[in-house]
């Protein structure tokens, strides 16, 4: 796969290219396609395969490959990996696959993979993203491959999340293909772990597992059916077995937490002190007109809407993932373009894999890509717990846009600051107005600022200083 | 032989999910046979009655 300009371009053995044509000329293909389930993908003549030839990268895999084919994907603007989203998004993500599998078999083709990371998010729209994972089913064959992959990905994820509250980061950045049924079986209670759902998914597997001879190579051998119509009826059976356990590890919709609630009664701003606070940031969005903004600290997301709302592409981050389901949920519902995803600003997710180099960091895939940068009351938390030096907040603010960035001043007046400085006021003794006005100029200028009604509180629209 | 020893001593995290869903496959195979023979016997079971029926009628005409 190769990114040149905004173009995502993927090269092939003449054999994969073959199979992909097939499947993309189904009518399944055509219609997950104009769903916004599936990438848009669509083969380069030889004409422009032979001017990209003259690009050095291209060039040289193509010799690799020779002879080789092209196909172009429509690059998906922010790449997310599983350990960022919220419960509810694995869950779509999962709902995402099952379809996709079941879809495409009455044409003859099957998923040969299931794992999350063959999905990423366009808004809070999963799609599937991987087309060479389609592949020409045998109509004799009555199970399918990626079953275990399927439930270590998305159902042992879900399942261990809702039952034990283990957050997904937690699962995927130290297993990348999700738990093993050993480790769920050992996380259950001497009685849990022969209830359902535990003793289907973990236990029984783990057991089975450690009984297998690691010699007996016979499991891995595809039995075939006696007839088309028992391997369609077993997998059938399967995928509904699927379906079920996929419901019992749904996300609960009401589920709260600490900062769930926080926007309940506007994050308890008065009245006129928040709509002085909405009619800022909407008239800041209005004038500047940014196609892709930055929400840092979104919790449920008010103002990350208005961002949608008024056109741009917004991804959200907050460290809460109830509040970030909370969001998907509402951006799903009304078709807004925010993905919101779990990444605390002070530890934001690391490059992972070899080399660190398979997933990118959350910082390396924000840089450059954004245009307004959304820092509303979240300063103060990462001066104060996080500790983080005020002019290093701002300087990765200036990493982060391109253009503005709509930032909020919490003093060591304020109730909530002192609330979570617990005594250590005297840290801060320094911070005022007139020194955060100064740390503001070492990279932005002040476009404007505005003190809140009733409050100790600042906003300010600070525009990035062009080199 | 060390070596050896710790290739048999690994255990593959993926074969008990693969062995579970041989055997649930197995399982809603046998559903599917089953089926058929509920049918059959559904279908055997309606013809008797409607042989019944006829012959009731036959009875009654007569």
């Amino acid at each position: 796969m190769l990114r040149i300009g905004n173009r995502l371009i993927r090269l092939l053995k003449q054999e994969a290219a073959a199979g992909l044509r097939d499947f993309l000329g189904t009518a399944c293909a055509r219609q997950f396609i104009s769903a916004g389930h599936l990438v848009p993908t669509d083969f380069l003549s030889t004409d422009v395969i032979q001017e990209l030839r003259a690009i050095p990268e291209f060039g040289a895999v193509c010799e690799q490959l020779s002879p080789c084919s092209a196909v172009e994907h429509q690059p998906i603007a922010f790449p997310t990996f599983p350990y960022e989203w919220s419960p509810a998004m694995l869950y779509a993500a999962a709902e995402l696959t099952l379809d996709l599998a079941e879809g495409a078999l009455p044409e003859g083709f099957g998923l040969k993979d299931a794992t999350p990371y063959n999905v990423l998010f366009h808004g809070p729209q999963p799609v599937f993203v991987d087309v060479l994972s389609f592949e020409r089913r045998d109509p004799l064959d009555a199970t399918w491959l990626p079953h275990s992959q399927f439930l270590r990905g998305f159902i042992l994820p879900l399942l261990v999340n809702k039952q034990f509250g283990v957050p997904l980061d937690q699962v995927f950045i130290t297993q990348r293909d999700g738990p093993e049924p050993d480790a769920v079986s050992r996380m259950c209670g001497p009685l849990r772990k022969w209830l359902p759902p535990f003793l289907t998914l973990a236990s029984l597997p783990a057991w089975l597992g450690r009984r297998h001879r690691d010699d007996d190579l016979s499991i891995y051998q595809r039995r075939p059916a006696r007839n088309p119509e028992l391997a369609r009826f077993t997998l059938g059976s399967l995928f509904r077995h699927l379906r079920r356990l996929l419901a019992r590890v749904a996300p609960r919709p009401g589920a709260t937490s600490v900062w769930s609630d926080y926007m309940a009664d506007e994050g308890g701003y008065s009245r006129e002190s928040f709509d002085a606070k909405r009619a800022f940031v909407e008239a800041a969005l209005a004038e500047c007109r940014p196609q892709a903004v930055l929400d840092i600290g979104c919790n449920t997301g008010f103002f990350s809407r208005m961002a949608a709302q008024a056109g741009a592409r917004v991804v959200a981050i907050d460290s809460d993932p109830v509040a970030l389901d909370r969001l998907w949920r509402a951006a799903h519902a009304e078709h807004l373009d925010i993905v919101p995803l779990v990444v605390d600003l002070a530890r934001p997710t690391p490059g992972i894999g070899w080399r660190n180099q398979e997933c990118a960091s959350f910082l390396d895939r924000a840089r450059g890509s954004f245009d307004a940068v959304l820092l509303l009351a979240v300063v103060h938390h990462l001066l104060v717990s996080e500790r983080v030096p005020l002019a290093d907040i701002l300087a990765l603010a200036a990493e982060l846009t391109a253009g503005i960035v709509v930032v909020e001043f919490v003093g060591p007046q304020d109730p909530m600051f002192r609330r979570i400085a617990r005594g250590r006021d005297h840290l801060f003794a320094d911070l005022d107005v007139s020194s955060f006005e100064s740390a503001c100029r070492k990279d932005f200028e002040v476009v404007r600022g505005l003190g809140l009604p009733g409050s100790g509180r600042r906003l300010y629209l600070l525009r990035k200083r062009q080199p | 032989m060390s070596h050896v020893e710790h290739l048999l001593a690994y255990a593959d995290p993926g074969s008990g999910l693969l062995i579970w869903q041989g055997l649930l496959a197995a399982f809603f195979g046998s559903l599917f046979y089953l089926r058929g023979i509920l049918k059959w016997l559904k279908k055997w079971a309606n013809t008797r009655a409607e042989k019944r029926g006829e012959r009731g009628d036959g009875a009654s005409a007569g």
